[in-house]
């Protein structure tokens, strides 16, 4: 058996016109109903945490206050809810796409979980096999995802009691920490936009006046365009 | 005492939306996996082969768990068990975006996010704020999906080094803002040095472990160079404060 052979020894001996109808005419048909309804359902429950607090004990911030928050968030993630997706449709597949938009953590589970599981069943990423494959393996990883994150939940609360408050107090610069090191690994890619984003940021913060909600995305959008503009004259394009 | 959002955000009501969204994405989970499997074996997929990539999954899975198991430690003491726990079994999953929502939530209500600073309002503007912040993703996988392969050729004619710097500077962007407002401004205004100190160590820190991660040739180290870089600069600052 020649190298190649052996690598994909998990692939099916049925024509390949045949295991592509399956999978689109009958497998991918029955996923993209579930999927769907299952989706439509989550997009509604994502909400109930917040619609419980507004039902049970009368609190609404307002859509003022919601929308300049929601305008915040955005800015950052925005683009990501449109990029990932695509991006990581070849390999997660149909039945894994609609799993992990509907559970998270996609780079650092599903898709190490979704290259293993073909890897170890000897089939070719992309190929019918693969879809079948990865489904299984992501499906399997939520089921382990749900029993850690419950885990975490009970545990850290009962603990978090009896910590000192030395531990606990650590907590508070929890953030400035996250800020900086996330700031640092995407400096180590665009040195110079590190430098403008700090360079413009820290004048535009302490004395612009401008509104907080609004200055993440002032300085995305400028420095998007800045990026785009560089870029297209071939000023600091990575090797 | 334990604080009124608190007893909102871990009562029972908040566990049992909890369990309800762990519940439809493992719904989903088990649908995918019976149906994966009933056309793996109409396929001719060898049924050893199928088990074996079970077994590897949950193997796999493992890892990553104990990386989130760690990393949710921060939402729990933020915004209580319950909320971590709807938060991470089926929500965005990424630390990072939850941060990133909460403090756009906090930030708008007027609260500090931390145990002391909050209140049930910026509670509630908090869940707000990640609801929105994330049901796009839910739409776009599940209404979008099935138009995805199309969508992903038309994209694939665009540069991705072009996309990559755009990337890198939307981030710097955004990042860059925040570490100012929560590193840089209570250095100056207050002349608190630990926020500051705590930022700049957790980016040095990053730095070093992500290009020794690439020296060594251990890709696999860099899922923990956040969980690294957190811990050091907490403890740095914590000892300066």
């Amino acid at each position: 058996m020649n190298e190649k052979a052996e690598k994909y020894h998990g692939m099916s001996s049925l024509p390949d016109e045949q295991k592509e109808a399956i999978i689109k005419n009958e497998y991918g048909s029955e996923i993209h109903t579930w999927g769907l309804t299952l989706s439509l359902i989550h997009a509604l429950i994502i909400f109930l945490p917040a619609l419980f607090l507004f039902f049970v004990y009368d609190l609404f911030p307002g859509w003022a206050t919601i929308g300049k928050a929601f305008a915040s968030t955005a800015a950052v993630v925005g683009p990501y809810w449109f990029i990932e997706p695509v991006s990581y449709f070849l390999v997660l597949g149909i039945g894994g796409t609609y799993i992990s938009f509907l559970g998270g953590n996609i780079s650092n589970m599903r898709l190490p979980v979704s290259a293993v599981a073909q890897e170890v069943a000897g089939v070719r990423e992309g190929s019918p096999e693969g879809e079948i494959i990865g489904a299984i393996g992501i499906s399997v990883s939520q089921v382990i995802l749900t029993v850690a994150v419950l885990a975490g939940a009970v545990l850290v609360t009962l603990i978090i009691d009896i910590l000192p408050k030395s531990v606990t107090g650590a907590f508070d610069f929890l953030l400035p920490c996250l800020w900086g090191a996330i700031f640092g690994q995407f400096a180590i890619r665009g040195l110079p936009y590190a430098i403008i984003a700090l360079a413009v940021g820290i004048p535009m913060v302490l004395f612009s006046g401008i509104p907080a909600w609004t200055q993440i995305p002032i300085m995305v959008f400028g420095l998007a365009i800045l990026s785009l503009v560089l870029f297209k004259k071939g000023i600091w394009v990575p090797k | 005492m334990e604080p009124e959002w608190l007893k909102y955000a871990t009562g029972f009501g908040m566990w049992f939306i909890g369990f309800l969204t762990a519940g439809n994405a493992l719904l989903l989970s088990f649908i995918v996996y019976k149906k994966a499997y009933r056309y793996g074996r109409k396929m001719g997929l060898n049924e050893h082969n199928m088990r074996e990539s079970v077994k590897a999954s949950l193997i796999t899975s493992l890892g990553p768990s104990m990386g989130i198991f760690l990393g949710m430690t921060v939402l729990v003491i933020a915004m209580g068990g319950a909320v971590a726990f709807i938060r991470e079994s089926a929500g965005v999953g990424s630390i990072m975006f939850e941060l990133i929502s909460s403090r756009s939530g906090a930030e708008a209500a007027g609260v500090q996010l931390t145990r002391e600073g909050m209140t049930a309002m910026g509670l509630s503007t908090i869940l707000w704020t990640m609801a929105t912040g994330s049901v796009t993703w839910v739409l776009v996988g599940g209404v979008f999906t099935r138009w995805l392969p199309k969508l992903r050729d038309l994209m694939g004619q665009g540069n991705p080094k072009q996309m990559a710097v755009i990337s890198a500077a939307i981030m710097l962007a955004a990042f860059g803002r925040l570490l100012i407002a929560d590193g840089i401004v209570p250095l100056i205004r207050k002349g608190a040095a630990a926020p500051f100190a705590a930022a700049v160590v957790s980016l040095v820190v990053g730095i070093g472990w992500l290009l020794w991660a690439d020296k060594l040739k251990k890709p696999e180290m860099k899922e923990y160079f956040l969980l690294v870089a957190m811990i050091v600069g907490m403890a740095v600052a914590q000892m300066m404060r």
